[in-house]
């Protein structure tokens, strides 16, 4: 793969929703391009169309329009079946509210995608027991996700993202369900991730604090990008984020 | 509107909540609909099935459930006694009639010729019945295919079709009798089909007014017999029909007699008898799974909502207006699923009496919606939606607030001990109540209803103390079979005990109806078929209308291919009244089957309930003076045994006959005793054949040898030759049809286990829209997901499968236990592989049939829409 080609790509990104008689554009014409390694946040207010975007970034819907580049494969002309692989071998989900499988260890959680994928899990016993010590929940390993607190169980969602070393992981309003102190541990461990495993990390939120983790900011408003702050806008602060949220807002 | 009224908040709460959640409303509208039906259309089949059955018989044996007959050796009774007997309370119809064997004269033979001939030959004998046109269809059945019945005091006849066809008759023509009193003609006003009354003497069979017939025989106001039709009620109780022809005794006095037909005999009550007992059970399983299937779908329902009635309570409501919320909407959907389900109802058993058509030949005919059954299922329908909606909704309105926020709207609730200890307490009482308590007779049905009843509830009941030993058990099936989604599928049975229960209950409930109807009906078939293999023994039967001299046995021997012959003559008799009080139907009389032991061993053998070890034994015993062979039913119904003694009506008085042994015998519904002839001759002064079984050599074919021997003999002795192949192929045929009603219910069964589970699977995935997106999400295909919800179906389907098979061989075995209880016969429980491994295969097909729809609905859903879904 061209090290200098973008690990993620969206062109002319358009997404049109029909609400009854309506039709809303929820995006309209998004350009942006992610580099291997990088920590992109997405912000903006409520319906800007950030979560829309990470949807279509993940593979998990089609634009009406334009197009996702994923590691070099054009996302719109791939089938349903090559989707799901896709997102299986190169994308990480991690969402807002866990998603984990309440019958499932927290073990057996992190390890669903190998699961899927059809793989002997004794070949990857020592990197489930990496990811276990790198999220923090050796000793958890055997628990059911109702034996673990929000934090727990949004780490063994980070730790469960990372298992089949993907492409990129998107983020969904990661803290959003967390208090502070588990929040920050959360951002924490995604910053640690991208270091160690060497990941690309999208994430979506409204806290600009989360935002502050990121290398680049980039904020949404009506369906376009209103502003970026890093690489070649302002410098990715706590004091810019906030700034530019309710500049966005008024 | 909800300012002027608060008090409809609630009802305006129930109402959003049945539209914003169309599918789920729909569900358990549907279980509602399923649960009324499927206990309106057992009601229905079961009611046409047994009017169908009254058709049949009598068709098979006519209608008159009593007749009555001269006293002694009088040939005729007063006609007066009709109107007599007519006036009687419970009697329905009283019909008089005469009849007369007759010779049907030929226009070119004198009577004379007819009768110095003296030989069968010249003419044939004709039955000719002098009856009331009026009062004789009621009691026999008639099928007028052309013309009318005769009238008045006209010298008219109606015929058989057959007859006439066979003679060049039609109606106008005259029918020529040759009697004792000379030559009569009578004008044939009408032909009969071949059915009913038409079976009478092969088709050879006329129908005069009783006028003209007591003309023709001089009789004056006299009549040969009167046939009564009673009550339907008293017709089909044995004990009632009894009291009714000892009240009809006791007026009659000296003049005549009552009697049972000899047909019929007792025998339609005690059928009739046997078959409610039967269908009663199978209406208990049905009230079950009815209510069973309500229950399921809209405990369901409300407990999902427990976090949603924490909502409204948090925000203010009251228990009592949430419990008002809950009921309201229950009494709604119960109204609409009751109703429409009354509708599914009717044509489900519609299609029911479809496919029993070959045992109910009119089976159509009788749809029959009595107003007990809708209000019965419709009451079952509104009350258990109330109940099973009132119980999870008072649990709900009793946690606080808090907690029920936290349940997530996952089901999760645990399964209160006093529900399985309930449940081991009705097993418990269902056990004893079959076999420990001894219930009045007029209770008997009941209680082993209710008894069944509760082993059922009880097994429903105990079941969340056996969901996780069976998940253990049947984890690896899954597994091997959809690999790692099998193992992501099969451990969600795991997530609610409550819902799992009442799926594994449902696959239990049709397993069980599967194994108990199919080992009852294997138990007995076995039966029946033994013993008419046993009973047969030889390869041809020839029976006479008259009875044979036994010298014709000689006759027989000349004919070639047979090896050997056995005589049999059949004597009905009578037992003193302290005897007959024995029996629960107080029945006076047996019927003597005289053998000649050594003839019948040559071709056939007895199968004997005692002294099996030693047969040899049992029949030195029977050549002793006064020594009998009992049948079970003799043995159970007059409570005898082996050495103890019998007492007959013979010709010389009174006589006590010695038991000696107790046979497996069903002929004449098993009212049936075995002598010697030296008996028969020294007792009751009888001799002749009434049937002779005949062993054909080995190089000989039987159907050649009954052919031969009714080229020989079969006109001028009126016989009727049979071979055994045929009886058997007929007895066999027979039996398949009866037993058709029982494949209709384990029909119910199958479609009981579907629809629970496609019931668990399909609010299974609509709670876990979230998940099913998020494993999407995260790179699950749609096949992978449909292998994920077949896998957690076959993990139910298995654990359904464990748990109806044993439970299925406990109630098979309660089955044939009661049926022995409740009827004479003495069956013994037999085990047949094969109703196990059919409801083993059921249950892994219905499992993964049924998951087809939910897994449908599971790859349809929208990842994007299922993830934000809570």
């Amino acid at each position: 793969m061209d090290m200098s080609a973008p690990t993620l790509q969206t062109i002319q990104l358009v997404k049109q929703y029909q609400m009854g008689s309506l039709f809303v554009e929820a995006l309209k014409g998004v350009d942006l391009s992610i580099q291997a390694g990088e920590f992109v946040a997405i912000m903006g207010p409520s319906g800007s169309g950030k979560s829309t975007l990470l949807h279509l970034m993940g593979g998990l819907d089609k634009p009406t329009s334009g197009e996702v580049i994923l590691a070099g494969k054009p996302l719109s002309q791939l089938n349903d079946y090559e989707l799901a692989r896709i997102r299986r071998l190169k994308v990480g989900f991690v969402f807002q509210f866990y998603n984990l499988i309440p019958t499932l260890t927290a073990a057996e959680n992190i390890a669903l995608p190998l699961l899927i994928d059809g793989v002997p899990l004794r070949r990857y016993r020592e990197r489930l027991d990496e990811l276990l010590e790198l999220v923090n929940l050796s000793d958890r390993a055997q628990h059911k996700p109702d034996q673990l607190s929000g934090g727990q169980q949004q780490r063994v969602a980070i730790a469960r993202a990372f298992v089949n070393q993907p492409e990129i992981v998107l983020a969904d309003e990661p803290t959003g369900n967390l208090d502070t102190r588990s929040g920050t541990a959360i951002l924490e461990l995604l910053q640690r991730s991208r270091a160690e495993l060497g990941a690309t990390i999208v994430i979506v939120t409204h806290d600009p604090r989360a935002a502050s983790y990121a290398q680049r900011v980039i904020f949404l408003r009506d369906g376009k990008i209103a502003k970026t702050l890093g690489s070649e806008g302002g410098e990715v602060s706590l004091k810019n984020i906030m700034a530019e949220m309710e500049a966005l807002e008024a | 509107m909800l300012a002027h009224f608060p008090w409809l908040l609630p009802l305006s709460i129930g109402l959003h909540n049945l539209s914003n959640r169309l599918v789920r409303t729909l569900l358990t509208i549907l279980g509602i609909i399923l649960g009324v039906a499927v206990v309106l259309a057992v009601d229905i089949t079961n009611q046409s099935t047994l009017a169908s059955i009254h058709l049949t018989l009598d068709r098979a044996v006519g209608k008159a459930e009593l007749l009555i007959i001269p006293r002694g050796e009088a040939e005729t009774i007063a006609g007066e006694l009709a109107e007599w007997v007519q006036d009687v309370s419970g009697v329905d119809v009283a019909a008089p009639d005469v009849h007369m064997r007759v010779f049907l004269a030929n226009e070119d033979l004198s009577t004379e010729a007819l009768w110095s001939a003296s030989g069968f030959q010249l003419g044939r004998r004709f039955e000719l019945h002098g009856i009331d046109p009026e009062l004789d269809p009621q009691v026999r059945l008639y099928y007028l295919e052309s013309g009318r019945m005769p009238t008045g005091s006209r010298y008219e006849v109606v015929t058989t079709k057959k007859h006439a066809q066979e003679n060049k008759l039609s109606i106008g023509d005259d029918l020529v009798l040759a009697t004792i009193n000379g030559v009569e003609r009578l004008e044939i006003v009408g032909l009969l089909q071949d059915e009913g009354v038409a079976a009478i003497n092969s088709g050879e069979v006329g129908f005069t007014s009783l006028l003209v017939a007591q003309e023709i025989l001089d009789l004056g106001d006299e009549i040969h017999e009167i046939s009564v039709r009673v009550d339907p009620e008293i017709a089909s109780q044995p004990s009632k029909l009894a009291d009714l022809k000892k009240e009809i005794e006791l007026r009659l006095g000296e003049r005549a007699r009552p009697v049972y037909p000899a047909a019929r005999g007792d025998m339609v009550p005690r059928m009739l008898n046997a078959y409610q007992i039967g269908l009663s059970f199978f209406s208990v399983i049905a009230v079950f799974v009815g209510a069973f299937l309500i229950y399921n779908t809209f405990s369901m329902n409300i407990v999902e909502r427990t976090r949603e009635i924490g909502m409204y309570r948090a925000i203010g409501m009251s228990r009592a207006q949430v419990l008002w919320m809950v009921l309201l909407e229950a009494s709604l959907l119960g109204l609409i699923g009751a109703s429409l389900g009354a509708f599914v109802g009717v044509w489900l058993s519609r299609g029911l009496l479809v496919v029993m058509r070959g045992f109910l030949a009119e089976a159509s005919q009788f749809i029959l919606v009595s107003r007990e059954s809708l209000s019965k299922s419709l009451g079952i329908g509104i009350a258990v939606t109330l109940l099973s909606a009132l119980l999870p909704a008072l649990h709900a309105a009793n946690i606080s607030p808090l907690e029920a926020l936290r349940v997530q709207s996952r089901s999760t609730q645990r399964i209160r001990p006093a529900i399985w200890l309930a449940g081991i307490l009705m097993l418990f009482s269902g056990y004893s109540g079959l076999y420990y308590l001894k219930w009045r007779s007029q209770f008997m049905v009941m209680a082993g209803s209710t008894s069944i009843f509760m082993l059922l509830f009880g097994a429903v009941m105990i079941l969340p103390l056996m969901v996780f030993i069976l998940e253990r058990s049947s984890r690896w099936l899954p597994r091997i079979v959809y690999g790692n989604e099998g193992a992501i599928g099969s451990a969600n049975v795991r997530r609610s005990v409550s819902r799992t229960t009442l799926t594994i209950a449902c696959l239990m409930v049709s397993l069980v109806m599967i194994i108990g109807i199919g080992t009852v009906t294997y138990t007995f078939e076995e039966d029946i078929q033994h013993w008419v293999n046993s009973a047969l023994g030889g390869d041809v039967f020839v029976a006479s209308t008259d009875t044979l001299q036994n010298s014709f046995t000689n006759q027989l021997l000349s004919v070639p291919g047979i090896a050997a012959i056995s005589p049999t003559r059949y004597l009905e008799v009578s037992m003193p009244a302290s005897f007959a009080e024995r029996s629960e139907s107080k029945r006076d009389h047996l019927v003597y089957t005289a053998i000649d032991p050594v003839a019948f061993r040559k071709i056939g053998d007895m199968v004997f309930t005692t002294g099996k070890s030693n047969p040899e034994a049992n029949w030195q015993a029977l050549e002793a003076e006064r020594a009998i062979f009992i049948s079970t039913v003799v043995a159970s119904e007059y409570q005898l045994e082996p050495g103890e003694n019998l007492s007959l009506l013979t010709r010389r008085g009174l006589q006590d006959f010695q038991v000696v042994a107790v046979t497996s015998d069903f002929s004449n519904q098993g009212y049936v005793i075995t002598g010697t002839y030296d008996n028969l001759e020294r007792w009751f002064i009888e001799s002749g054949v009434d049937r002779f079984t005949i062993a054909t050599t080995a190089t000989s074919s039987s159907q050649a040898v009954a052919e031969e021997i009714e080229s020989r003999f079969g006109e001028r002795n009126n016989l009727e030759i049979q071979t055994a192949e045929t009886i058997k192929t007929s007895v066999t045929s027979l039996m398949d049809q009866a037993f058709q009603l029982f494949d209709v219910l384990t029909l119910v069964g199958v479609v009981i286990g579907t629809l629970g589970v496609i019931n668990t699977l399909t609010m299974n995935v609509i709670e876990r829209q979230r998940e099913i997106g998020a494993l999407r999400s995260i790179g699950m295909t749609k096949f992978q997901v449909v292998k994920m919800v077949l896998a957690e179906s076959l993990a139910m389907g298995m654990m359904g499968c464990l748990y109806g098979l044993g439970f299925g061989y406990l109630i098979s075995k309660t089955f044939v236990y009661a049926l022995n209880v409740l009827s004479s016969y003495d069956v013994d429980y037999l085990f047949t592989p094969q109703p196990y491994l059919v409801s083993a295969l059921i249950a892994m097909l219905v499992s993964q049939v049924a998951a087809v729809g939910p897994s449908w609905r599971a790859v349809r859903q929208n990842i994007i829409e299922a993830i934000k879904h809570e």
